[in-house]
């Protein structure tokens, strides 16, 4: 997964990709390296050839704010997808409860009604993407108060495909 | 002694400390707190505890009345006030007494005398032991009397507040023209944060050296000094470094200090731990500044180079016992330096609060920290920013130096900003070094200049917080790491004793 991180407004791209339990880096273009790093809770170690890096990473939501001894560093962190979706949509995604397509597709059959109540994991609809049936699901309980797609139709990564509201 | 229980209206670290000391000699320590300390670490460690009020110190740790009800309700025999606080409240000293408790202290009027800085100035001057800098004998207000009185001292003269301390209602003035309006802000200063803006003025000496000697006095009559610590490092009037001995004053001045702050506290009949605060100027001439009828925060580095316990010594005092050790069994043996460790922002020096994510401090040889962060921890809004006291011992200054920064890279403190950075850098400030720094060392010989990360570290947090995100992204913002005590482990581990 690729992250672009902005450090006094300059943006960094960090592609983190995990093979046999160990992650391996790919900073900012350089040739991608594997790396030993440890945590527990906030407290984060990473060993590396010049030595060893220490830090308190706080993480809320998109600000992250890292602890090292000269003060601290405030990043901002956008995943690729989370930066896809927003470019789509034309603003941030900041509210999970609506149901977005992950990869493009077409989709197959409505399996909700608008109105219905919904529970959480509830199939919606399926959706036909690289030649596999993949049932959408809620991620939260609800009411569906849209559904935003027709069957048949094909749909790009980012599409918003239903609208639920909360359940209060 | 019989055990006692002992009441210990404060809170943060000095609670913890002054317990320590309750516990060491078999007494129970209790505590008090407000509604924003129910979770604090003295509250935690006492043997009983009661809440006292709200927030805001002036409705809880300052509220008189609530801290003598809760030294009945918990049957305390005796009270410590620490610092700050009510510790150098007359009417408090008072009130714990016509309870029928001990205050852990002097006496009322020893505090009302000395505490008040004019009566202590006019006290001094009839003793003759310690010279006063030039200045005003009555507190004033009214700001053409003042500049009359200013006049006549001669510029630059200081504004100090007549009830203060800790640098409010504090302001310096080089030169008539500024001198009213000064005059006005550190009035209502005062009047703020005192609820009293009379102040009184004093000549302003040049390349001060504030320097204290640390007295203690028993009922019977014996006194000693456990010599001086040089504070010069101070940011708004506030210290935030102490060492001793003074790597500035000369043997001769130190005995002549020394032994007049005795023969004072001795004709005051003072009892309890206290401590002179002297000006000395380039010459090594020195003036009473002021008399702190309390133990003080920067107590440890007295405690390291004398080998007393300073806390158990008031105790004992305050129970009417001797002093547990006479002039001639004190001597100063190597040097320390304590860093007031403040959750402040380094760059302008202001106070934070917030949640303390991750804290972890140095140990070894010649360490000692005083805190009362856990992890987790809420720093409260209300109260003093000063958050650990970090005291080093080395057997001379130079290694005492070398430990400090070692000691200082070793402490971590993550969640609030901290004044770490400022002391890693003055311990690197050649004037520092030199052991010759005036209390103008910050702002004139020293400025704080934030470092940026180099760009290793800069690479190595971008890809700790891309791999932290990662995780989140995968494994939910809430998983946590297996648990260390896992019951696999414990049979594996019992399995392997077999």
């Amino acid at each position: 997964m690729l992250f672009y991180i902005n450090y006094q407004g300059e943006e960094y791209k960090v592609r983190i990709e995990q093979k046999d339990g160990q992650y391996s880096v790919c900073f900012n273009g350089e040739p991608e390296t594997s790396v030993d790093i440890s945590f527990y809770g906030n407290d984060c170690t990473l060993l590396h050839e010049k030595g060893v890096f220490h830090a308190n990473i706080v993480g809320d939501k998109t600000d992250y704010t890292v602890w090292i001894p000269e003060g601290n560093l405030s990043f901002t962190v956008e995943s690729e997808y989370r930066r896809i979706v927003g470019l789509l949509r034309g603003q941030n995604l900041n509210t999970e409860n609506n149901v977005y397509s992950k990869m493009p597709g077409k989709i197959t059959k409505i399996t909700a009604k608008e109105g219905d109540k919904i529970e959480k994991g509830q199939a919606i609809l399926v959706m036909e993407a690289m030649k596999m049936e993949n049932e959408i699901k809620a991620l939260i309980d609800g009411e569906l108060k849209r559904i935003c797609v027709k069957e048949g139709q094909a749909v790009e990564t980012g599409t918003l495909l239903a609208e639920i509201v909360p359940e209060e | 002694m019989k055990p006692k229980r002992i009441l210990v209206a404060n809170r943060g670290e000095i609670a913890l400390r002054v317990m320590r000391a309750c516990r060491e000699m078999g007494h129970v320590p209790l505590a008090i707190y407000s509604k924003a300390d129910r979770s604090s670490l003295h509250v935690t460690k006492s043997d009983g505890a009661v809440c006292v009020g709200e927030g805001p110190s002036i409705h809880s740790y300052l509220d008189i009345d609530a801290v003598i009800k809760a030294a009945k309700t918990l049957k305390a025999d005796a009270i410590h006030p620490g610092y700050g606080f009510l510790s150098e409240k007359a009417e408090f000293a008072k009130a714990v007494a016509q309870a029928g408790l001990v205050f852990v202290g002097p006496s009322a009027e020893a505090i009302s005398t000395m505490g008040d800085k004019v009566m202590a100035r006019k006290t001094m001057e009839k003793l003759g032991h310690l010279p006063l800098v030039p200045g005003t004998k009555e507190g004033l207000s009214d700001e053409n009397e003042a500049f009359k009185a200013a006049k006549q001292i001669g510029f630059p003269v200081m504004i100090k507040a007549l009830a203060g301390g800790g640098g409010r209602g504090m302001r310096v003035v080089n030169s008539e023209d500024e001198f009213i309006n000064l005059f006005r802000r550190a009035f209502s200063e005062a009047q703020k944060a005192f609820g009293d803006g009379r102040v009184y003025l004093e000549k302003y000496v040049t390349s001060p050296h504030h320097i204290e000697v640390q007295i203690i006095a028993d009922a019977h009559g014996n006194v000693v000094h456990l010599y001086e610590r040089e504070c010069s490092v101070q940011r708004r009037h506030q210290k935030i470094i102490e060492e001793s001995p003074s790597p500035f004053i000369s043997a001769d001045t130190r005995k002549k200090l020394c032994e007049a702050a005795v023969k004072a506290v001795k004709d005051i009949g003072y009892v309890n731990a206290g401590t002179i605060e002297m000006l000395v100027d380039e010459n090594q001439n020195f003036y009473f500044m002021e008399m702190n009828t309390r133990l003080q925060v920067e107590h440890p580095v007295t405690e390291w180079i004398t080998g007393r316990d300073l806390v158990k010594e008031q105790l004992r005092v305050a129970f009417g016992e001797k002093l547990s050790f006479r002039q001639e069994d004190l001597k100063q043996n190597g040097h320390a330096i304590e860093f007031r460790i403040c959750a402040e922002d380094p760059e302008k020096f202001l106070p934070q609060a917030g949640k303390v994510t991750g804290v972890s401090f140095p140990g070894g040889i010649g360490i000692r920290v005083d805190s009362h962060l856990y992890r987790g921890y809420e720093i409260p809004v209300f109260y003093d920013s000063m958050v650990a006291k970090l005291a080093v011992w080395g057997k001379d200054r130079t290694e005492a130096i070398a430990r400090s920064r070692a000691a200082l890279l070793d402490t971590v403190m993550n969640g609030v900003k901290t004044n770490i950075p400022v002391h890693l850098q003055i311990l690197n400030n050649p004037k520092f070094i030199s052991g010759n720094y005036t209390t103008r060392l910050i702002g004139e010989d020293f400025n704080y200049e934030p470092k940026k990360p180099s760009a290793e570290d800069l690479k190595m947090a971008l890809i700790s917080t891309a791999v932290a995100a990662y995780n989140r992204e995968y494994r939910g913002p809430d998983r946590r790491q297996p648990t260390e005590n896992s019951l696999w482990k414990r049979v594996g581990r019992e399995e392997g004793l077999r």
